[in-house]
């Protein structure tokens, strides 16, 4: 009967019932975004690191990052791990931050230095390089500076050619970019402004493909006992080195905000709810003559809370998708993985969690109710 | 009806004060946004800053030491010391990298110093040596208490371990603390023998920096010579910029919220009080002059909020930053003001919608039970 | 044999306020009400009436005194217990209706059977017969919003009577009821009195009712007094004109010796100023 007595009540009044939703669905859907933004920083890390095409990922011995780290390999250091059994190919990748200035805007740039892996995956518009002087540019540069293919694009003092955009290649608040080893010696050796090559790294890590039948794990710990100078690494172990890293530079943060945004939603549902009870005190009076104990209209309270917070997720979901996508066009930079399912159940019961903590203050309206009010007007 | 406006705004009591926090809170999250980039900002520049150098001289087409990487022969050093006007010179080798802290990672600034500098070691210790010979760094002491670290522990920086000596205050940051260690063994993990990333320069006194400036790039090629003043504006700049994009949206989205909860709020005072506004229109007052009481508790709200998110801010965020000096969080009166000028324009369209109840509120209604 | 009383009170108080603003709105009143007894409650307005009733009807607690309510002192209960007692042996009418606006004729009338074990399923059957009984049956699925007064009322009276109550209060059941919708109120009530077996107390200003009504209690200053319609004495004030009860009335005076009632002080204080004026107009009128 109460449950029946909810859905009318909702049925009846459809606009205030509307109303209601969008404001829950609006709070949760903060939740859903910032949740997603943590997870999406984490996510690119990961992605831009085993994307790259390896089984096994060499770097320099004590380096145990990718992104925010100088890594320089030995020149041989190459050779030595194609010798290594198991081994099929060690593709050469260097990651040099550079800074793009463009229109007196600054950016931070990762510039990925490939040779025969490690490109590009995922490109948006134009192609992958195919002569000299190109570079693929991740689509966040082009958002901020306006960039398409087919534009000029100087690092340094050397002026690429854009070939192609890619997607998916931003990471730690920075894009990608892509050239290739030939253009890197070019631009060192014909810039006016690029310091001693020498003191330059000109290869940071090795991208290594290994036999088939072969374990990763197991050639991964071959390299290392045989070549001293070099640490071997799963992409996945890496990554997840990256991903701690951040957690502990970006965690705290994060999770405030979080916080913040959890004590939103509680706040707005009880804000909610407090106007729904003041709406029906005479209403609720005229229960508690009819015999309706504090029991059952305390259920009552918290179903309704309970089901207007159900209800509102899938809109709340709608929300936050809507709130990615705009700050994923505007700032393409970013990655909010707001809809993915394991953080939808979290905040499915978080929100629960929520709505009993904001059923509070209208249960104590509900208690201190007095039931003579039945006898006086409305 | 600009008494009724107010009088049945308070007359919400527990509901008021739920509202007015849930609006805090959402601008207390756009505050907060503002604050960590603005304070991370600060970092970033909090060692240009301390060193606080003239000019700054590093390599062509690098304007700034965040994520930059800058390459100079040392002997330019000695070029620049042979200039008039020139009081003193230090440089620094310079790393953007990882260090290995009982087993967690943190990325940091590691600054290689040259013999006995005066001025690019740590401007502050808490304690232990400030200059760090072979195998020795000086770490910021709040990293050393977040890794339960003390003088003569070890940590690693790339393969090689390094023993802690000294601990220096006012150089820990989320995303670039500063770590010293000495020039000889930045050179080796960097194979920079011979190479500098910044050279630093004190103008004697009376000499004007812009043309020391001048005097330094008419001697040396391949280089850029900055003021103090501009290099770090350059790395404030790159880092806000970082942010602008995002600060924006969330200060649209925390607004946006605001505005969601101040319109339910407004909504729900008038849906309760329809028969007080039917009255009022029964008795002659016109449509304008309710709006005018619909906006005026929608301003009220969105202003108690704004106050109440303020005043948040202003007590927490130092709080936080004792308890979590990981974030640092800086609240320019700027970001303040830009937000107090949105909030202006979330009360007018908050009050928007119900507004437009009042508007279909019938007179007649007031003979009705 | 000694019927009991369903209702008791002994000594019944209730004041509202303190030091000079003290209100006794009850005063000391006993009280014995019986199975199956129509009881109206008459009093002036602000006599204490609905005060009466919503301590009768365990709603509101009282300054001192007992309440039984078949045997059981309810003014000696807690919160917890009192709302299982409204919802088996109290069945309440109010002068507003008070039914929910988002539940159709039929819900509104099972509703109370929610809090009893049978339960709304178990009350179907008696469900189906009060509708038909209050000619109710064409408007099962309608809402509130859509009946009349009178339909309203109607399915107030049957959700009172869907667990079968002791008792039923109704305050002011015709108030806001024409004069036709009104007296069929009151014939429904005094039907489901005989016919049910249910004692009615209720608060009216309707004189209607007062001819078929087993009691009357007339509540003044706090006090009670057991009336009969026939110790009515209507006389008109020899001022104002006003139709007073003689038998009731606070304010008389004799002169010259007959005796006259009076509405209110001012109009014995301008009779007694100039009492030939009055007199002579009232023989004049007659």
């Amino acid at each position: 009967m109460i449950l029946r007595l909810t859905l009318k009540r909702f049925k009846a009044d459809r606009l205030r019932f509307v109303f209601m939703l969008i404001a829950i669905a609006a709070v949760i859907a903060l939740v859903l975004v910032l949740e997603g933004f943590r997870a999406g920083i984490y996510q690119q890390i990961r992605h831009i690191i085993t994307s790259r095409g390896a089984d096994i990922i060499v770097s320099q011995a004590g380096i145990s990052n990718m992104i925010a780290s100088r890594s320089v390999l030995p020149q041989l250091s190459r050779q030595w791990v194609e010798e290594i059994e198991g081994v099929s190919r060690a593709n050469p990748l260097t990651t040099l931050p550079v800074i793009y200035n463009h229109s007196n805007r600054r950016t931070p740039v990762f510039v990925i230095v490939y040779d025969t892996l490690g490109g590009p995956k995922q490109i948006a518009q134009g192609r992958g390089i195919e002569q000299s002087r190109e570079i693929v540019i991740d689509k966040s540069l082009a958002v901020i500076y306006q960039l398409r293919v087919g534009d000029e694009f100087i690092l340094s003092d050397y002026r690429f050619r854009i070939a192609g955009i890619s997607e998916n290649t931003a990471a730690f608040f920075a894009p990608f970019a892509f050239i290739t080893y030939d253009d890197l010696l070019d631009l060192y050796f014909e810039s006016d402004i690029v310091g001693d090559i020498s003191t330059l790294p000109l290869l940071s890590f090795l991208l290594v493909e290994i036999r088939p039948g072969y374990s990763a794990a197991a050639v991964a710990g071959q390299i290392e006992k045989q070549i001293p100078e070099v640490d071997a690494w799963l992409p996945q172990t890496l990554a997840a080195n990256d991903v701690d890293m951040s957690r502990e530079m970006l965690g705290t943060v994060f999770q405030l905000m979080i916080v913040i945004a959890y004590v939103i939603s509680v706040l707005v549902i009880s804000m909610i709810m407090f106007s729904s009870i003041q709406n029906r005190v005479h209403e609720l009076s005229v229960f508690k003559a009819m015999g309706f104990n504090r029991l059952r209209l305390a259920r009552a309270v918290i179903l309704e809370t309970l089901i207007l917070t159900l209800l509102s997720l899938p809109l709340a979901s709608v929300f936050a998708w809507l709130m990615a996508d705009l700050i994923e066009t505007v700032a393409p930079v970013y990655l909010i993985l707001s809809n993915q399912p394991e953080l939808l159940l979290r905040t499915l019961v978080a929100a629960l969690i929520f709505a009993l903590l904001g059923a509070i203050l209208s249960l104590r309206t509900v208690f201190r109710l007095d039931p003579a009010m039945a006898f006086r007007g409305s | 009806m600009i008494r009724w406006s107010i009088k049945s705004l308070f007359s919400e009591g527990p509901g008021l004060i739920a509202s007015c926090t849930g609006v805090a809170f959402a601008f207390l999250l756009v505050l907060f946004f503002m604050a960590i980039f603005s304070g991370e900002s600060d970092r970033i520049t909090a060692y240009p800053k301390q060193v606080d150098a003239d000019i700054w001289v590093m390599q062509k087409g690098v304007a700034n030491m965040h994520m930059a990487m800058s390459q100079l022969w040392d002997w330019k050093e000695d070029r620049i010391r042979a200039i008039e006007g020139v009081a003193s010179t230090e440089s620094i080798l310079y790393l953007n990298g990882v260090m290995n802290i009982s087993g967690r990672e943190w990325f940091s600034y590691i600054v290689g110093l040259r013999g006995r500098p005066e001025h690019t070691g740590p401007a502050r210790m808490h304690s232990g040596k400030p200059v760090p010979a072979r195998g020795e760094v000086v770490i910021p002491d709040v990293l050393a208490r977040l890794s339960k670290l003390k003088i003569g522990d070890s940590i690693q920086i790339v393969d090689r371990a390094f023993r802690v000596v000294g601990l220096s205050s006012g150089t820990f940051s989320m995303a670039n603390s500063i770590v010293f260690v000495s020039y000889d063994d930045l050179a080796d993990i960097m194979s920079a023998q011979g190479s500098v990333s910044y050279i630093l320069v004190w103008a004697k006194k009376g000499v004007d920096s812009k043309a020391l400036v001048r005097a330094i790039n008419n001697r040396l090629d391949k280089v850029n010579v900055l003021e103090q003043a501009q290099f770090i504006q350059n790395d404030h700049h790159l880092a806000m910029q970082m942010g602008v994009e995002i600060i924006a949206l969330m200060t649209l989205i925390g607004s946006a919220l605001a505005l969601v909860i101040i319109a339910f709020t407004s909504y729900a005072i008038v849906s309760r009080k329809k028969r007080d506004l039917a009255i009022a229109r029964a008795v002659g007052f016109r449509s304008r002059q309710i709006y005018l009481g619909v906006l005026v508790q929608a301003l009220l709200l969105t202003i108690f909020g704004f106050i109440l998110a303020a005043l948040l801010s202003l007590l927490l965020f130092p709080l936080i930053s004792l308890l979590a000096p990981e974030i640092a969080l800086n609240l320019e009166l700027a970001a303040i003001l830009k937000l107090a000028a949105s909030t202006l324009l979330v009360a007018v369209l908050a009050a928007l919608w119900p507004a437009h109840q009042v508007a279909r509120v019938d007179p007649v209604s007031v003979f009705h039970d | 044999m000694t019927e009991t009383a369903i209702i008791r009170t002994e000594n019944l108080c209730k004041h509202f306020g303190q030091g000079e603003t003290r209100v006794r709105a009850v005063d000391k009143v006993n009280l014995s009400i019986f199975s199956a007894e129509l009881v109206l409650i008459m009093g002036p307005s602000g006599s204490g009436k609905t005060t009466l009733l919503s301590m009768l009807g365990t709603l509101l607690k009282p300054s001192s005194g007992r309440i039984y309510l078949n045997n059981m002192e309810t003014s000696a209960m807690g919160e917890n217990q009192l709302p299982d007692i409204r919802a088996r042996h109290i069945g309440f009418i109010f002068q507003a209706f008070n039914l929910i606006d988002a539940l159709t004729v039929e819900e509104n009338i099972l509703l109370p059977a929610s809090l009893t074990e049978q339960g709304v399923k178990g009350a179907a059957k008696r469900c189906q017969y009060l509708l038909q009984r209050l000619d109710l049956t064409h408007r099962r699925g309608a809402r509130p919003t859509t009946l009349s007064g009178g339909e309203k009322q109607r399915v107030a009276i049957a959700r009172a009577l869907i667990n079968q109550p002791t008792v039923i209060l109704a305050d002011e059941p015709t108030g806001n009821l024409d004069s036709e919708k009104g007296q069929e109120v009151m014939m429904i009530l005094h039907d489901i009195v005989r016919d049910e077996g249910c004692t009615v107390i209720m608060v009216t200003h309707d004189n209607r009712i007062e001819d078929v009504a087993d009691r009357l209690l007339w509540l003044e200053d706090g006090k009670i007094h057991d009336r009969r319609s026939e110790v009515h004495s209507w006389v008109h004030d020899p001022v104002c004109g006003m139709r007073v009860d003689e038998w009731a009335a606070k304010i008389k005076t004799e002169h010259l010796g007959q005796h006259y009632a009076f509405c209110s002080q001012r109009c014995l204080q301008r009779f007694q100023e100039t009492p030939e004026k009055y007199i002579r107009a009232e023989q004049g009128g007659e």
